[in-house]
């Protein structure tokens, strides 16, 4: 009994490093006690909307613990500016008002984000000593007595996320495309609703909002196309990504040197699969958590790595991300409007800036940079040499698909490596050190590994028409297939999770 | 439609139907062909299990690696000026600019928590006295003395070693990195930049009996290097090989701030001509003789002069040993990583050659830290390895009269059980096997296990942030590296304080000299 109870302390207590995320087996704990008390409430708006909020609020608490607070303070913010903006009349004030709200957003989040990089800038520019303070901790200590380390500013789990949410909320308000939020409870759903909260997908108040008004509906079909989000969510995530990662790239990434050209080179491409299993697998179980409550939120990725072009991938990748720095950013600097020059200028810093959103490290400004670079190659590309879109012969598509895969794989080598010296080695192994001869050894003493990345890219690269046949199957099978896929699903997973680290590749270090 | 009733009872159904097997299974799973299968249980289902078992660091290593981080970059850019004397109890400006850096702040009450001690066998209690009294008597104000730190890929990348020579140089003199192959290796020490012509052959003792050239003289690097890959590629034809060095990186690095660059070769069958280009204006060539012994040649080099190349012509490559980039005085301290090693390969070679080499280099010290390759091959019995080792600590002992000997211990390496990273079960019985070994032999032990806290360590040394291990469960990160190296260093400075206090040296002369004062502080006492 004593052990219960610890367990059930255990539950309401944060942990640093232990948040409730979806891979774990503890969310499922936390859903179905959430789904037991919303089979009672599910009917009635403000219950539900009060019912869901207090599960976000205790998901978000787990996550971050103190940094629960900024979520309030972004929430009211917000909310009141929103509102401000709306009853205003003069341009002027709008303009004051919808300012005001994005300065705050920005402002906490650089505070929080970016401190250490702009300190350490400044530093190494300037030569000072500046160093950072928790403000947050340093005055909760000296309100409350307690003794949260103020020497350390550490990143709010799902900042980033978050404010981009309710920037996007004051500044439609202010573009006249949404009418401000009555209650204040509504919109501290919307900021907060657990599945996306985390790591997106980046939802609009103006596709978001309406739903919560409206009646709980959910079909058999769409319960079943949930059902597979989250079970193609589970498998990217834990059976290809976290797999491959702790077992290879991971490696790789960490000591660069101690691995041929070769095995970097592999690991480069095991890593954009890992990233892109990894993020999408995580977004696939949040749309299917929300769409099993009866919200749903936007489609984040579509087989980003077909693209044929650069353009084309950034239609694919994140695409809540990519279609609110085209609407946030990218359309606010002038977008195409303002003559050619200008319109790669923004690109540019659209995608500088979009690169800094990542991470605060000069290696997320580089990674953006290739991006914006490539786009605007693209552009000129395309500016020279139109495309016929009707007739696209298949070589041509293979040729452009394959270059455009090549580019996004150097860039994840500058988001990945740990620093710019790691970036170095890796050229340095792939282009001196490739090892041509040791290819087959490489190969033959990780098959799992290359097994699994061979696998996760021929099914990324099937057709789509041969998915949606298969995600048809499921959707259209018994329920009692369905559970049986799942237990086989768990049990492969878990084999997957509890084996061993696989040894070292030459066993020999 | 689909109710929020009916999803929870699938939830619940399914979690049951889960967690069903393994109620009839065993726990460690069943064994089907070569793969165990498991079956998960209810509490690994539930997640309590894998949140109440996280290894986490020991708080008193956490504060120490924050100390040690901030040490580090001050250590490395203590800039002697060039007439300064390396002594520090005698020169008031080194002892201030010691003082004044972040070494102090590494209090004697955090590393004296966190103390290893180093063991010493009952047979020789005294066995350090080599290094301590050469430090005492202050030997490296006339020549440098050395350091050699042999291992396997724990301390490639000059991990360890590079705080250690950091430490030892900002108290006792001594700029460069010392020793490197003529072949750099895959990571370099900072503040140099070594790069060599493609022709450049490297063989080391862990290829020994794959090399059909027969030579066994490796020296005291562990390889050597030939640009002629047959020693005599195109019999007629002169060769011509290069190795270039360039000071890199902050102008105040002491490893920078080499001021001498040694060669050491031989065993050349053909004269060879040698040319030392400095800022590629070409100086001093000359025609090296046939030899059949080891050759040392010694430049003195500006400290202004960037870019040091070195041009080999000679139809037969002699075999290159080394090059040291060095200082005229105080303590050189070497990165010698030979992968893949057990440290059991030494006596394969030709130890009188390794003798000669170590009387001209002066090695007043010899590190040796291996056994993580011993790790994933598990068997009951280590004997085999502690007397393998064994024999290769009384080789040493004989090539190296002059100098002390201290075994550094296996580190911790965790594998996977079940959900969970626990130490390899056999981590313990190599330490053992490796401190038999040392005591057996007469020479020093330092338990770098227990210094890590023991069991399953490497998974909370992995777990920190910043982490202090990589994701293999093997190696230290460079942070983690400084760690235990600032450990070991304060174990050996510990025992050299003890030495001074015994040999009447009051606590006052000691504490003038000394950074890290945990003897003149009462608490420790044995």
């Amino acid at each position: 009994m004593f052990d219960f109870w610890q367990h059930i302390t255990h539950i309401f207590t944060y942990y640093e490093n232990r948040p409730i995320i979806f891979t774990e087996f503890s969310f499922w704990v936390f859903f179905s006690i959430l789904l037991f008390g919303y089979s009672f409430i599910y009917q009635k708006h403000f219950l539900r909307t009060i019912y869901l909020l207090l599960f976000s609020f205790f998901f978000y608490y787990k996550s971050s613990g103190l940094f629960f607070v900024l979520l309030i303070f972004a929430t009211i913010c917000d909310y009141t500016a929103g509102i401000l903006i709306a009853s205003s009349n003069k341009k002027w004030a709008r303009k004051l008002f919808v300012g005001i709200s994005v300065s705050i957003n920005l402002g906490v989040l650089s505070y929080f984000k970016y401190a250490y990089f702009f300190t350490n800038s400044i530093n190494s520019i300037f030569g000072t000593h500046f160093e950072v303070v928790n403000y947050l901790s340093l005055w909760t200590n000296q309100l409350l007595g307690s003794h949260f380390d103020s020497s350390t500013i550490i990143l709010p789990v799902g900042i980033s996320f978050y404010t981009f949410q309710t920037i996007s909320y004051t500044v439609d308000i202010y573009r006249r495309k949404l009418e401000p939020l009555k209650n204040i409870l509504d919109f501290a759903f919307y900021v907060s609703f657990f599945p996306q909260l985390v790591a997106g997908p980046i939802v609009r108040a103006a596709e978001f909002v309406p739903q919560i008004y409206r009646k709980f509906a959910l079909s058999w079909a769409e319960f079943s196309h949930a059902y597979f989000l989250i079970l193609n969510g589970l498998i990217k995530k834990m059976l290809i990504s976290d797999y491959i990662s702790i077992n290879f790239v991971d490696r790789v990434f960490d000591n660069p040197l101690s691995y041929s050209g070769f095995e970097n080179l592999t690991a480069t491409y095991g890593y954009a699969l890992q990233i892109y299993c990894d993020f999408s697998g995580y977004t696939d179980i949040a749309i299917g958590v929300a769409l099993l409550l009866g919200f749903r939120l936007p489609i984040n990725f579509n087989s980003p790595y077909k693209a044929v072009n650069i353009t084309d991938f950034w239609h694919r990748w994140h695409i809540s991300l990519s279609s609110w720095l085209r609407d946030y950013l990218y359309i606010p600097l002038g977008g195409n409007r303002k003559g050619k020059i200008r319109s790669y200028i923004n690109l540019m810093i659209t995608m500088l800036l979009g690169g800094l959103w990542h991470g605060a490290n000069i290696r997320f400004v580089i990674w953006g940079g290739i991006h914006g670079v490539s786009l605007a190659i693209h552009k000129v590309w395309t500016s020279i040499f139109p495309s016929n879109k009707t007739k696209k012969l298949h070589w041509k598509k293979f040729v452009a698909g394959f270059i455009t895969f090549q580019i996004v794989c150097l860039s994840w080598i500058f988001f990945r490596s740990a620093e710019m010296s790691k970036v170095k080695d890796m050229f340095g192994q792939i282009y001196y050190h490739f090892g041509a001869e040791s290819i087959f050894s490489a190969i033959f003493n990780q098959p799992i590994i290359y097994g699994l990345i061979a696998l996760g890219f021929t099914t990324h690269w099937l057709p789509t028409s041969f998915k949606e046949s298969y995600r048809g199957i499921f959707i259209k099978s018994s329920l009692v297939f369905k559970i049986v896929a799942t237990l086989i699903i768990i049990f492969v997973i878990f084999q997957f999770k509890a084996s061993e680290i696989q040894p070292f590749i030459y066993f020999r270090f | 439609m689909v109710k929020p009733y009916k999803i929870f009872l699938l939830v619940v159904l399914v979690f049951s139907l889960a967690a069903l097997p393994s109620l009839f299974f065993p726990k460690d799973g069943i064994k089907v062909f070569t793969k165990i299968l498991r079956f998960p249980n209810i509490s690994e289902l539930l997640g309590v299990d894998t949140a109440s078992n996280q290894q986490l660091l020991d708080p008193n290593l956490k504060n120490l690696d924050r100390l040690v981080d901030s040490t580090m970059s001050t250590l490395q850019i203590i800039n002697f000026s060039p007439n300064l004397k390396i002594d520090t109890t005698s020169n008031p400006d080194t002892t201030k600019a010691v003082d004044s850096t972040a070494i102090s702040k590494i209090t004697a009450d955090i590393l004296r928590s966190r103390l290893s001690r180093i063991e010493f066998p009952d047979s020789n209690k005294n066995s350090l006295v080599q290094f301590f009294e050469s430090l005492k008597n202050k030997l490296y104000n006339k020549k440098p003395i050395r350091v050699l730190h042999y291992g396997d890929s724990q301390i490639e990348g000059d991990r360890i070693t590079s705080y250690i020579r950091a430490r030892l140089q900002a108290k006792f003199g001594g700029r460069g990195v010392g020793l490197v192959p003529a072949l750099p290796q895959s990571s370099q020490p900072t503040g140099v930049m070594q790069t060599s012509s493609s022709n450049w052959e490297r063989v080391t003792l862990a290829d020994h009996g794959k090399n059909l050239s027969g030579i066994s003289r490796y020296g005291a690097l562990g390889g050597y290097s030939m640009y002629t890959q047959s020693r005599t590629l195109f019999s007629k034809s002169t060769n011509e090989a290069w190795i270039e060095i360039q000071r890199f990186g902050n102008e105040n690095l002491t490893a920078r701030n080499f001021e001498r660059l040694n060669l050491y070769y031989g065993f050349n069958t053909k004269p060879f001509i040698l040319e030392l280009n400095i800022d590629g204006k070409a100086n001093d060539a000359e025609i090296m003789p046939a030899s059949n012994s080891l050759k040392t040649l010694t430049w003195d080099l500006d400290k202004a002069v960037n870019t040091f190349l070195l041009k080999f012509k000679g139809e037969e490559s002699p075999l290159v040993f080394g090059l040291s980039l060095e200082s005229a005085k105080g303590i050189l301290v070497d990165n010698i990583p030979i992968r893949g090693s057990s440290g059991t390969d030494f006596t394969k070679t030709d130890m009188d050659f390794t003798k000669d080499m170590l009387q001209v280099l002066n090695a007043k010290l010899i590190i040796l830290q291996f056994g993580v390759n011993v790790v994933p091959n598990v068997v009951e019995n280590y004997r085999y390895y502690e007397n393998q080792l064994y024999n290769q600590l009384k080789a040493f002992l004989t090539a190296a009269p002059d100098a002390s000997i201290i075994l550094i211990g296996v580190s911790d390496v965790s594998r996977k059980e079940g959900l969970h990273y626990t130490s390899y079960p056999n981590i313990e019985k190599i330490r053992d096997a490796q401190r038999n070994a040392a005591h057996r032999a007469g020479v020093a032990f330092w338990d770098c296990f227990k210094a890590m806290g023991g069991k399953n360590s490497m998974a909370a040394w992995e777990n920190a942030t910043p982490p202090l291990a990589t994701k293999d469960f093997i190696h230290f990160t460079y942070r983690g590296a400084n760690l235990i190296a600032e450990m070991f260093y304060s174990a050996m400075m510990y025992e050299y304080e003890k030495y001074l206090l015994d040999k009447g040296r009051t606590n006052k002369q000691i504490a003038a000299q000394s950074d890290t004062l945990l003897i003149s502080t009462p608490l420790i006492r044995n």
